[in-house]
């Protein structure tokens, strides 16, 4: 116990910022809750020996003020703008979290294990493509679809899988890509139903947008609001709202369009 | 009798599609592989059930809850067995209950400008989402609640860092 409290006492206010900014950014990015990464914050300045800590976590952002322990008071705000759902880096960034306040690493290995985790490569591209072509099959049966709806379903998966990378957040509006796949998956499930009449367009289509549709944000959203996170539940609404128009005008305009 | 032959057949099928599906989404949110066949039967279990509760006609909200609730409790038991986060298992688990399709047709709705039908997809829609995180809310919450009970007992003595953990996992598995 004394040796803990040393140590605490140690920790230098660069290292705690830095510790503290770096769990909160790779959290925000890979989806974390609310919740968790205003816990991960306030849990790790406390263990650095912070007499108090301030969060408040929105999906855009985090802003904290610690006090350490020389009674200075500091403030940060971490930005985060891409944003995507990376359930291994949660599970990461909490095992170190963990591992620091239970005293398994000190903070030096807990900053080297964090920059560790920043510097893991993107999914690559077959791997993008395979995760959004099975999901897509699936769901297309799971909505009264045969083997043929699944294969058309699939295809579309991957195009739009393929579309998503080409037209990364850098190029355009994220919402632009869903747009653009949701159109594309309407128009292909309309051709394929001229080869094959008796197909389900409506089955190839929901499971061709399954993929894309922000399914967990709304969950996720509705779990922040009950759970008091108001701001961050109406923030996700928001976007999930948002995206869903996206993928359904897209859907909406290729289907108006076939009928003219 | 061929009503529940059908069923069954269809169920089968859920189960399967509904597995694959949440491969799909678990691949895509990079959950961890030693993770994958738990989330895959998690989410055809919680489909399944889901099912059931439409077959006797519960209506969309209570059956999502009850497929929700099924999910909560067998990811939050599976995750303190594998000693990982629940969130991952119970997000994969429940991704086949999320009503994207609803959400889709509300857009879809609003776009075609039927509003009264739109309103009435997207509340329901609302519903259904809040039945999920409902469940899985309260299934966290009371796995949390136990296992902060059972982690304080176990550190009763000096080591109780390891010991904790290791004892929790033994109650409940």
């Amino acid at each position: 116990m004394e040796r803990k409290r040393t140590r605490e006492a140690g920790c230098s206010r660069e290292t705690m910022e830095r510790l503290v900014s770096l769990a909160a950014r790779l959290l925000l990015e890979c989806g974390a809750e609310t919740y968790r990464v205003e816990e991960t914050v306030c849990f790790i300045a406390r263990r650095l020996g912070a007499r108090d800590a301030q969060v408040l976590s929105l999906p855009t952002g985090c802003l904290y003020t610690l006090v350490d322990a020389e009674g200075e008071t500091f403030s940060r705000v971490v930005r985060v703008y891409a944003r995507s759902t990376n359930l291994s880096t949660i599970e990461q960034v909490n095992d170190i979290s963990r591992g620091l306040v239970d005293g398994r690493f000190d903070e030096g290995e807990a900053l080297v294990k964090l920059e560790a985790l920043c510097a893991v490569p993107p999914q690559p591209l077959w791997a993008g493509i395979g995760a959004s072509v099975l999901g897509a099959s699936g769901f297309a049966v799971l909505f009264q679809g045969g083997w043929y709806e699944a294969l058309v379903a699939a295809v579309c998966g991957g195009l739009a899988s393929l579309l998503s990378r080409a037209f990364g957040p850098a190029l355009l509006p994220s919402c632009f890509h869903l747009f653009l796949s949701g159109a594309l998956s309407a128009a292909l499930a309309r051709i394929s139903a001229l080869l094959r009449p008796e197909a389900g367009v409506s089955a190839i289509i929901v499971g061709a947008i399954m993929p894309l549709l922000p399914g967990m944000l709304i969950t996720n959203a509705i779990r922040d609001t009950v759970s008091g996170d108001l701001l961050s539940g109406v923030a996700r609404s928001a976007e999930a709202l948002i995206r869903s128009a996206a993928i359904a005008a897209g859907v909406g305009v290729a289907l108006a369009l076939w009928r003219v | 009798m061929e009503m529940n032959l059908d069923f069954i057949a269809k169920a089968c099928v859920s189960f399967l599609a509904a597995a694959v599906g949440a491969v799909g989404f678990a691949l895509m949110f990079r959950l961890r592989p030693r993770a994958l066949l738990p989330g895959a039967l998690l989410g055809g279990a919680g489909y399944v059930l889901y099912l059931f509760g439409m077959q006797l006609s519960l209506g969309a909200v209570a059956s999502s809850l009850l497929g929700a609730a099924l999910v909560g409790v067998l990811g939050e038991l599976a995750a303190r067995r594998m000693k990982m986060p629940a969130l991952a298992l119970t997000t994969i688990g429940a991704i086949p209950l999320v009503p994207g399709y609803g959400l889709y047709q509300t857009m879809l709705y609003f776009v075609e400008g039927q509003n009264q039908l739109a309103l009435a997809t997207g509340v329901e829609t609302l519903l259904v989402a809040g039945a999920i995180a409902v469940a899985l809310g309260i299934a966290a919450a009371v796995s949390r609640s136990a296992g902060g009970f059972l982690h304080k007992k176990e550190k009763g003595g000096d080591n109780g860092r390891e010991g904790g953990e290791l004892g929790e996992a033994k109650q409940n598995g």
